[in-house]
């Protein structure tokens, strides 16, 4: 390379950053390192709040969940309860009815079975009677 | 406490090369400060997962396209480009250096300049990081993204147009 050429590239090789840039360089990223320091308690905050957040609320929809269940079931047995009543309601009306039937029944039943054979008899104790007359 | 540690020992070792690179490319030293700052914060940032072994390469890679995308912005805002010059002029007096002390090494210092930012990017890139920054071919190469071959063909062109440049100042600082 020519001697002025490397004169000139002498002169450039001479140039140094300045001081004040890597100080500016080391404030800005003493302030980036104190707001990323904030960033990161803020991101810490809002996560716990949103866990806190969260368990208020499934404990919430527990609570409700809970007191619904209790009061289908409360509904449930009153009209269980009701359904049994009407059940047992019908259950003796249809015995009622069959022990009236079977009383009518078995009065007619008594009524056959026993009437011929008292008026049979009857008619043979008349018989005896009027034989005994007769003779 | 290890990464600002390695962040200290990364920063003294390549600020000087990303902002002289990033001067190079750039108009303004202000636009090269802001550059080299930017470069190392991303470097910050992309620390814990950098692979340290092509770490240089990524500093200047990101140096240049950082650099490449500010010149593109300001075209497109079509905002005028402050030089060195134009700052220098608005700056007050009581802030300029001594002249008699600094005045011979400056004026070098901006001769050199300008007849760098006479030179196409690429030829300018290549330049800087072979001579100034003493890369080596291949790594200028990764740096670039193009050829090794394309690498040395760029340097013998810038070369030899800062030769020209040179051989005709030369008339003139004589006279």
């Amino acid at each position: 390379m020519r001697p002025d050429l490397t004169r000139l590239t002498r002169e450039l090789r001479g140039e140094t950053c300045p001081q004040g840039v890597l100080d500016k360089v080391a404030r800005q990223i003493s302030v980036d390192k104190s707001s990323r320091h904030w960033s990161r308690q803020a991101v810490f905050a809002v996560c716990a709040g949103l866990i806190l957040l969260g368990c208020l609320s499934a404990w919430r929809w527990h609570a409700i969940r809970d007191t619904r269940e209790r009061t289908r079931l409360a509904e449930f047995n009153t009209r269980e309860r009701a359904r049994v009543a009407n059940q047992a309601e019908d259950a003796l009306g249809l015995i009622g009815s069959v022990l009236l039937d079977a009383g009518a029944r078995s009065q007619k039943i008594i009524s056959d079975r026993t009437v011929p054979p008292l008026r049979d008899s009857l008619e043979t104790a008349k018989n005896k009677i009027i034989q005994y007359i007769e003779l | 406490m290890i990464r600002e540690l390695e962040f200290k020992v990364l920063c003294e070792r390549h600020s000087d090369e990303i902002y002289r690179f990033a001067r190079s490319l750039l108009a303004n030293q202000a636009d090269a400060e802001d550059a080299t700052q930017e470069v190392l914060l991303r470097l910050w940032n992309h620390l814990p997962k950098m692979y340290p072994f092509n770490l240089r390469a990524w500093l200047l890679r990101t140096t240049r396209h950082y650099c490449l995308d500010q010149i593109r912005r300001r075209t497109h805002r079509a905002a005028p480009v402050l030089t060195d010059d134009t700052i220098l002029d608005e700056q007050p007096d009581e802030l300029a250096v001594d002249p008699s002390s600094a005045a011979d090494s400056s004026f070098r210092l901006v001769q050199a300049r300008d007849m760098l930012r006479t030179l196409p990017e690429n030829l300018r890139s290549v330049f800087v990081l072979y001579e100034v920054n003493g890369l080596r071919y291949r790594e200028i190469a990764e740096v670039l993204g193009i050829p090794v071959n394309s690498v040395k063909v760029y340097l013998l062109r810038a070369r030899e147009r800062l030769s020209n440049l040179v051989t005709q100042e030369e008339p003139c600082d004589r006279t």
